[in-house]
Formats: C-alpha cells, sequence, structure tokens
C-alpha cells in the first residue's frame, strides 16, 4: 500500500485530428515492479508509451515519471551508418549519468565486436545494442515499446534474459508494452491492460490471477450468479453457461464447478470484452 | 552533439571540402596561365562556361546538407532515438543547425574569395568588360564577396525546414529545389532596385558614366538626355544588401525549423 508510484497519469488523453487514441487514462505505476502493458494493435499502448517519455504532447490531462528515463522505441532506431563503438559514444555524449564500463561490459559479453556497423548487425543483435545504449543510462525506469516485435523465439528469450539480469542488479522499473502475452507470463509483476484509448485493468499480476475463476454451471441459474458476483465476460452455449468472474472464491450450488484462471486466459476476456474493467478502487489519498 | 553532428554529416562536408579543393585549383590553373596571356578572355571563356553552373550550389547545399538533416531523421524514426536521451529537443537542433550554418557560410565564403581572386586577374580597362564584371553579371554577382556565403547558408536552412516541416526526404528535397531555384530567380530580377539609381545627364563629350545602365530618360524630341545608372562602387553595397535580406529569411526558416521540431504531435 505505501508503494511509491514513478509514473502517474491523471485523465490522460491524446486526439489525431478527429480520433482519440487515448482517453482518460489514470493509472500509477509502483515503483520497482516489471510492467506489462497490454492490449490490441491500435490500442494506445505506443501513443501512452511517448506520452510518458515525453515525445508527445498530451491532448488532455497529465504524465510525469520521478528519476530518470530511458526509451526503446518499437523499430529499435540507432544510426545504420555507425559501428557500435560510435553508437555507445553517442550514449556518453548525450547522457551525463552514462555507465561506460556497463555498455562495454555488456557489449563484450554479447560478442559483438565494437567495430560493427549497427546496419549490418541481425534483428536480434540490433535489438541487444539498443537495449545496451538504454540500460547505459542507468535509468529509474525503462520504457520499452513492443521490445520483442520482429525478434525470432530465440532472439526474444535472448533480449528478455538480458532485462531480467538487468532488472535484478539494478532494482529499477520496467514498463514494457506487447500485444503477445506469453511472453511476459513469467517476467512481469504488474499489468496494464488498454483497450479502445482506454485502460481496463491495472494491478499486481498474482492479486488479478487470483482474484478472477471461472464458473461453469447450469444456463438457467447463471442470471442468479451474476447478481451476486461481477462477471467479465459471460458465455453460454445451451443449457450451459460459463462465466468468468471477477471473485475471491463463493460458495455456489453443486452444480457448479470453479476454476482458476491463466494471466493469458484473464487478459483476453477482458479484451473481448472492451466495456468490463478492474481497477483499483480509488483511494483517499489519490481523492 | 558537436561530434555527433559532425559524425552524422561528415561524408557532406569531406565532399564539399573536396569539391572546393578541386574549383580552386582550376581557378588558379586558369587564372595563372590568363595572367601571362596575350588573350585572357579565351582563358576566362574556357572556365566560364562551367563555372556559371556554380550558381546552384546553394540548391545542392539545400539538397544534401538541409533536407536531410532533419528529414532522414523523422523517417528512419532516429528522432525517438535523440530526442530521448539527456539532451532537449531544442538544444539538439541548435547544435545541429548551428554548427552546419556556419560551415556552410565559411564555404561558400571561401568560395567567393576564390572567385574574387580568379576575376581579378582579368583586366576590366578594355574592351566589353560586362562579362567579366563581377557587378554587372548576375552569375558573378552572386558567386563573388559576400553573397556565395549568404546564399549557402540559406540553401542549407530552407533545405533543414523544408524537411522539418516535410518530415520525409525526398519531397523535402524536391521542395528545397524548386523555392531555392526560384528565390534565386526572384533575387536576381529585383536586384537592381536595392539602391535608387544615380542620374547622370548626358553631355556633349559622351564620357563613360562609369556604371550600369538601367534606364535612359529621354525628352519630348525622343533625344537620351540622361541615363539612370547604378555606378560599380557600389558592388559591396549591393553585397551587403542582398547578404542582409538572405540572412533575414534564413533566420525566418530556422524559426520555422525549431517551431516545426517543437510540436510534440
Amino acid at each position: 500500500m505505501t508503494e511509491s508510484a514513478i509514473v502517474e497519469a491523471t485523465g490522460l488523453g491524446k486526439r489525431y485530428r478527429r480520433t482519440w487514441a487515448l482517453r482518460d487514462c489514470s493509472l500509477s505505476i509502483p515503483t520497482g515492479r516489471v510492467v506489462a502493458l497490454v492490449g490490441p494493435n491500435g490500442a494506445g499502448k505506443t501513443t501512452f508509451l511517448h506520452l510518458a517519455v515525453g515525445l508527445l504532447d498530451a491532448t488532455l490531462g497529465s504524465v510525469s515519471i520521478k528519476g530518470a528515463t530511458a526509451f526503446l522505441a518499437q523499430d529499435k532506431p540507432l544510426y545504420t551508418g555507425f559501428t557500435i563503438a560510435e553508437m555507445l559514444k553517442f550514449g556518453k555524449r548525450l547522457n551525463p549519468g552514462w555507465d561506460d564500463e556497463f555498455a562495454l561490459k555488456r557489449i563484450d559479453s554479447l560478442q559483438l565486436p565494437l567495430k560493427h556497423k549497427v546496419g549490418k548487425l541481425s534483428g536480434g543483435q540490433r535489438a541487444q545494442v539498443a537495449l545496451t545504449l538504454a540500460l547505459a543510462k542507468r535509468p529509474d525506469l525503462l520504457v520499452l515499446d513492443e521490445p520483442l516485435a520482429n525478434l525470432d523465439p530465440l532472439a526474444r528469450h535472448e533480449v528478455m534474459r538480458g532485462l531480467m539480469e538487468a532488472v535484478a542488479e539494478t532494482g529499477m522499473t520496467v514498463l514494457l508494452s506487447s500485444h503477445v502475452v506469453s511472453d511476459l507470463e513469467n517476467t512481469c509483476d504488474w499489468l496494464i491492460v488498454l483497450n479502445g484509448g482506454r485502460v481496463q485493468v491495472s494491478g499486481d499480476i498474482d492479486e488479478l490471477v487470483a482474484g478472477h475463476r471461472i464458473l461453469t454451471g447450469p444456463a438457467e441459474e447463471a442470471d442468479s450468479v451474476s447478481r451476486r458476483v461481477p462477471i467479465v465476460e459471460d458465455t453460454r452455449s445451451g443449457r450451459q453457461a460459463t462465466l468468468f468472474a471477477r471473485t475471491e472464491p463463493v460458495p455456489l450450488s453443486p452444480q457448479w464447478s470453479e476454476r482458476p484462471v491463466s494471466l493469458e486466459q484473464m487478459v483476453l476476456a477482458y479484451l473481448r470484452r472492451p466495456d468490463s474493467a478492474s481497477l483499483p478502487r480509488p483511494t483517499l489519498a489519490t481523492a | 552533439m558537436l561530434w555527433l553532428t559532425y559524425r552524422q554529416h561528415r561524408m557532406q562536408l569531406l565532399v564539399t571540402v573536396a569539391a572546393l579543393i578541386v574549383v580552386g585549383t582550376l581557378l588558379l590553373v586558369n587564372g595563372s596561365s590568363a595572367a601571362s596571356s596575350r588573350d585572357p578572355a579565351a582563358h576566362f571563356r574556357d572556365l566560364y562556361t562551367y563555372l556559371s553552373w556554380l550558381q546552384v550550389v546553394p540548391v545542392a547545399i539545400g539538397v544534401f546538407w538541409g533536407a536531410p538533416l532533419l528529414a532522414n531523421e523523422y523517417e528512419r524514426g532516429t528522432t525517438k532515438l535523440a530526442w530521448t536521451q539527456s539532451v532537449s529537443r531544442f538544444r539538439w537542433l541548435g547544435t545541429k543547425l548551428g554548427f552546419l550554418a556556419v560551415l556552410a557560410t565559411l564555404a561558400g565564403l571561401a568560395f567567393g574569395a576564390m572567385m574574387q581572386r580568379w576575376l581579378e586577374v582579368f583586366p576590366t580597362n578594355r574592351g566589353d568588360t560586362s562579362f567579366t564584371n563581377r557587378f554587372d553579371n548576375p552569375a558573378l554577382f552572386a558567386m563573388t564577396g559576400v553573397a556565395p556565403g549568404a546564399w549557402w547558408l540559406l540553401g542549407f536552412v530552407l533545405g533543414t525546414a523544408a524537411g522539418a516541416l516535410v518530415r520525409k526526404t525526398l519531397p523535402a528535397i524536391a521542395v528545397t529545389i524548386a523555392v531555392t531555384v526560384g528565390l534565386m530567380i526572384g533575387v536576381t530580377n529585383v536586384r537592381d532596385l536595392y539602391a535608387e539609381p544615380q542620374l547622370v545627364t548626358v553631355g556633349s563629350g559622351g564620357q563613360d558614366p562609369g556604371g550600369r545602365v538601367v534606364e535612359m530618360v529621354r525628352d519630348a524630341t525622343g533625344e537620351i538626355t540622361a541615363l539612370k545608372i547604378l555606378p560599380q562602387d557600389w558592388y559591396w553595397r549591393f553585397q551587403w544588401t542582398e547578404a542582409a535580406i538572405l540572412i533575414g529569411f534564413a533566420i525566418l526558416l530556422a524559426g520555422v525549423a525549431a517551431v516545426a521540431v517543437r510540436r510534440r504531435s
């Protein structure tokens, strides 16, 4: 409860011409977490991240970050004509907090020659160089936009492992977006679901997973159950009803069975029902 | 930031320096053989046929230095890299634009000085000199004195501003070419209006008025009574006027680029 927030967004909104890419987004991200920002393509993930790191100005509301931030954009932009050594020099020249020793050590452990041109690296190596550039700034918050997109499974694993090592070493907060939930299952401990420009879910992953159940039972009793517990998704097939419920264990009639949910099932249930939401109740402190 | 600017644009810088060395060598060789020749005009014509093309260098500076400066970064997404370091956008743009603007101006001034020195070889006191005259010949006017410095600067800043607005390299290049060429034609046409010409009454002797005739004044019978002329020694006055106009325009365009870069949308 006393976790301090490193990212705080209030009423954040961004409009491009007539369409809202992000709307009424209020959330806070506790320090020290590895946060997964999940949502379908076009949900507003990139917009939110760009607003957070200051690449975009908000149309409404505000977002603030406490501490030094590093950002890794989706296409992992680097100067293609530069060598890896020159890319590191770029980081050193433009960042006072640059940790050159760390950067050189990391490039060395990746077995990348410093004289190699960045443009000639493979996608995975490029991602590693870009990640090194971000990590060597020694940020309090590392923001990554789809860091695993366009990488082969081996490279995904390597990048994720490198990231997790750095987290374990420094305890920095990480905010990363993805539209593939399975990538995040064992690495992230905080989940934000963004859908259609709105925040649907924000919370601790373990608590969220423990707080949802799939209830299966006769369709005729489903309505009385859904009156008692909040239902995310309600699927009926003939006489049977499957209710995706946000609830602690509840006493049910013997015809009903309940089973726990996986992270992926939970995310999918919310994404299919953009009108349901699971957000922390407003606390007095933020009122 | 200076290192980054140099590293990103060193190809253009090196090519420009090499081109200046080549042009300088040609001017030196041609000028020294013309100085000892009986027919310097032939030497002049030999080289001038090609030299006159160098009027378009400001366009090339706009295309190769200016337009890609921002457009290429927008296109490749490296603005997202550069703008998330611990250097403000304003300093980033200021260093890039400022450093290269100074170099473009210096290169233009060096070119102007070389042209100037070359022209001095050719006598201005015999025959038809309007061709070799740096004041009367509009191409030479723009390639001598301080004008080339101002023109190269303007070409560069104009290309940069086009890149900042369009955010795509090829369209930015197209805009740069069109606008710079248009400006060059426009400025050449209004150049005679920089100062009110002097009125010289035509005497009986018919001596050389000592300047470029812009208008002939006739009386009721159609007899020429006076000439409106721009005296030769106004060369520097016109040079500085042109430089001031172009620099003013360049500052305006730098402002446009800064506003475009500050826009976060």
